[in-house]
């Protein structure tokens, strides 16, 4: 699971006010290589919840490096994009858990892939 | 009979939709690799850096159409979610009725050929409501389902329903071949699984010619449904023997459940939610009915 995607999601549990962000329990993290395209972040960058990712980064042990804020002329300042990047689109969560901040239930990740599915007890 | 509460919904979808995706899924991949012209062509109308939802992702065959696009994907199957994450897209499993992700967020969403497999109407309008939950103001949501009438001129289908409504066909196979819709709207459909690299004979998409026109020896989709739909009815819907381990899955035959829609019907459901969003396209495409919905 990419932190870009970890940023989208939300608890989805029946009765939950405050689902977001998504607790990550790491027990496997990797990091890809995955090519930089620089206008393709700073497009992105407006989309993201920023502390949400820092949050995100912090949890999976990859917080070093990414701003704490956003920066005010990011377009045009690589460093930051390429801190971005790194931390949106090549720290990859293998095996682990998101955990709802409200209720405490837990969605595994297996493989990379989260999986968001509730029982008919949960929604 | 078709389910009439949420539990018996769920148990039909899951025997005859989830579970067969699961068992067919690299199968299922192989046969999917066009991308349809006119779901490229809303993506690629969509200004560079949208966010963009592909729910029932599948193989993940659009999520790099237009690579502008922040695309994520997400779909039922680990199966075909395993395939996209192979291939390196943004996906998470869930389920159409109950999406994770955070409202108001996305500048467009597509769901292509998904919420056919809903087995009941109120379903398939919460379907279309979840999807436009998660856009924000203005979003467009891209929505493709199989339609009943398979041929463009789908008046021409409608009319014929509506003259013979529960009559069989009478002059045997000529008449069949002729057919261009399918006869009943709750279908099965059978797909029969080959190893990758094998040709399967039953795993024709809509608006195919192998779908409406009988190849001599081979029949169309909808004579399959509808024999399908006939032995289904009789087992309970239940087809047990069809559904096995993966030794000697070669040859069997899953049976998928689809819900075709007539020639209003998706427009109707829209209808009903034009206090949320308004319909922006309605079209016929390769045996789909289409919408674009933009939210308000």
């Amino acid at each position: 699971m990419r932190l870009l995607t970890h940023n989208m999601l939300t608890s989805h549990v029946k009765g939950v006010k405050n689902g977001y962000p998504l607790i990550i329990e790491p027990l496997r993290v990797v990091v890809a290589n995955v090519e930089f395209n620089g206008e393709f972040i700073a497009r992105m960058i407006s989309r993201i919840e920023w502390k949400a990712l820092c949050q995100a980064a912090e949890w999976v042990g990859h917080a070093d490096g990414l701003p704490r804020e956003v920066v005010s002329d990011f377009e045009g300042n690589q460093d930051f994009l390429k801190a971005a990047h790194r931390a949106l689109m090549e720290v990859e969560v293998m095996e682990g858990n998101l955990v709802c901040p409200e209720s405490g239930r837990k969605f595994p990740i297996k493989n990379g892939i989260p999986n968001m599915l509730l029982s008919e007890d949960d929604v | 009979s078709m389910p009439t509460d949420d539990v018996a919904a769920l148990r039909l979808e899951q025997e005859h939709v989830h579970e067969v995706y699961e068992q067919i899924a690299s199968h299922f991949s192989g046969t999917r690799h066009t991308a349809w012209p006119k779901v490229c062509e809303f993506l690629n109308r969509l200004p560079p850096g949208s966010l963009v939802l592909d729910v029932g992702c599948g193989n993940g065959k659009y999520i790099n159409v237009n690579p502008s696009l922040i695309m994520l994907g997400c779909d039922r199957s680990f199966g075909l979610a395993s395939i996209c994450r192979d291939r390196g897209f943004s996906i998470a499993v869930c389920d159409i009725l109950s999406l994770p992700y955070r409202r108001g967020t996305f500048d467009a969403c597509i769901c292509i050929a998904v919420v056919h497999h809903l087995s009941t109407r109120e379903r398939r309008l919460a379907a279309l409501r979840h999807l436009l939950d998660v856009l924000r103001p203005g979003g467009l949501l891209l929505v493709y389902v199989w339609a009943q009438e398979q041929e463009k001129s789908a008046n021409k289908g409608r009319k014929k329903k509506a003259q013979t409504p529960d009559e069989g066909p009478k002059s045997g196979s000529a008449n069949r071949a002729q057919r261009t819709s399918f006869e009943k709207q709750d279908v099965f459909v059978p797909w029969r699984y080959a190893e990758p690299g094998k040709k399967s004979v039953m795993h024709a998409e809509p608006g195919k010619k192998s779908v409406m026109h009988a190849e001599p020896g081979k029949k169309s989709v909808m004579q399959q449904a509808e024999q399908c739909t006939d032995s289904a009815a009789q087992t309970g819907g239940e087809d047990k023997s069809s559904v096995c381990g993966l030794e000697g899955k070669e040859g069997s035959v899953f049976h998928r459940y689809y819900h075709v829609f007539h020639q209003t019907e998706l427009r109707e459901l829209c209808e009903e939610l034009s206090s949320v969003a308004e319909m922006a396209e309605y079209y016929h495409d390769r045996g789909n009915w289409c919408v674009v919905l933009r939210k308000l």
